[in-house]
């Protein structure tokens, strides 16, 4: 046995909580061990100014007291105590109002998400409107906006006819129509997959 | 009857709503508890209404009780939370409380270890010696403090303190033993001027 083992054991040596073997063992060690025997000493002495201190006594209305807290306590409503253990208890508390707090900023960033879509979806429908996807998806109604000039040889008529639609939209709506390449980035244009209609629209200029 | 049925058999009562059983269980843990609550915390004023926080605990607790472990053990687990609870709640009145707190224990210690011989020196020396015990008890930590109070002062075996602490007896040794270490360090000079006294009190008793 070293010396660490030993002299973790010696409150159990001291107080007779060892078994024989270990006793045995832990005697023979301190016999044979100066260190661990002047530190055996060391722990005898704390051990004896521990005894000094002294046991306090219960005062004399102790039971009386307590009487009168049980008989409140089975008065009280079994909600009420529950409500109180709550309350009383932090941890409890503190997990209850995490869980709350976690779930309204859960509810509010879906309701967030569902006015951002209902936002999406009135863009959309200007979309339709001012530059024509939709219903009618042909490359002729793709405005010059999408389409690069140089490859289309009809670029000044698209242009004209952009420049008429642009006349036609109400402020409210241009700031939609201006900023339409940024608008492209959104989820929900990827529906009308404008990158096939490109593709389809380059060849048809090449061949022109 | 009751006074003397085991500590199971009257909890089991306990559980049915028998509060003449209840009562038997609180005359016979009433003053380990609040030893026990008292030594830990070291505020005498709160140490007898954390005993009733208990043993209410335990009134309340008690539909849920099963006879798996020991009673006795189940009732230091609850003294050791609200123990616990307390201080964590305390902490920044602790400072100032501790010291009044002090002052307040060794005032009523002083009645208990009064000298017959009514020496008020002796009874001074011997006062200062215990507050500066109580003082260096109560500044260990949480842990070695529970573990050294466990099963110095209310005799509770390794493993009974195991099961309290929820920890391996190796691990209640080895808290024991800094308990200790940490403790000389602290008291150096109390242990060597009970060294110094014990010869010449020794040599005052021969003839």
């Amino acid at each position: 046995m070293n010396c660490q083992r030993v002299q973790e054991n010696f409150w159990g040596y001291q107080h007779n909580h060892l078994s024989v073997d270990l006793r045995l063992e832990t005697s023979h060690h301190l016999k044979a061990c100066p260190s661990c025997a002047e530190k055996f000493e060391r722990f005898k002495q704390v051990d004896i100014e521990l005894d000094r201190l002294g046991e306090i006594e219960p005062s004399p209305y102790f039971d009386q007291k307590l009487n009168a807290r049980l008989d409140g306590l089975e008065k009280q409503p079994r909600w009420l105590g529950a409500v109180m253990f709550w309350l009383k208890d932090r941890y409890a508390l503190s997990f209850v109002l995490l869980l709350i707090t976690t779930v309204s900023a859960w509810v509010g960033f879906r309701h967030h998400q569902a006015q951002k879509l209902n936002s999406m979806e009135e863009v959309l429908k200007v979309q339709e409107k001012y530059l024509g996807y939709g219903e009618k998806s042909s490359a002729q109604t793709i405005p010059s906006l999408v389409m690069e000039p140089s490859l289309t040889p009809d670029a000044g008529t698209d242009l004209e006819s952009t420049s008429n639609d642009e006349e036609a939209i109400p402020e409210g709506d241009l700031a939609v129509v201006e900023n339409y390449e940024l608008l492209q980035n959104y989820d929900f244009l990827r529906k009308f997959d404008f990158a096939d209609q490109q593709a389809r629209t380059r060849p048809r200029a090449k061949a022109n | 009857m009751a006074g003397h049925a085991p500590d199971v058999e009257l909890m089991l009562k306990v559980k049915h709503g028998d509060r003449d059983a209840f009562s038997v269980l609180v005359q016979r843990y009433r003053k380990p508890l609040m030893n026990f609550i008292y030594r830990f915390t070291a505020n005498l004023a709160e140490s007898e209404d954390l005993t009733h926080d208990v043993f209410l605990k335990v009134f309340q607790s008690a539909p849920k009780y099963e006879p798996k472990a020991s009673l006795c053990t189940w009732l230091y687990r609850i003294a050791t939370n609200a123990a616990l609870n307390h201080l964590r709640d305390r902490i920044p009145q602790l400072s100032c409380s501790l010291e009044d707190d002090l002052e307040e224990g060794s005032n009523h210690t002083r009645n208990e270890i009064r000298d017959p011989r009514g020496l008020i020196e002796d009874e001074l020396i011997e006062q200062e010696r215990v507050d500066q015990i109580r003082k260096a008890v109560a500044g260990l930590p949480e842990n070695q403090r529970l573990a050294l109070i466990l099963t110095k002062y209310q005799e509770l075996s390794l493993k009974e303190t195991a099961e309290v602490l929820k920890c391996s007896e190796a691990a209640v040794k080895s808290l024991i033993f800094r308990a200790y270490s940490t403790l000389r360090e602290k008291l150096i000079a109390v242990v060597e001027s009970s060294e110094l006294s014990a010869p010449s009190q020794s040599a005052k008793m021969r003839p």
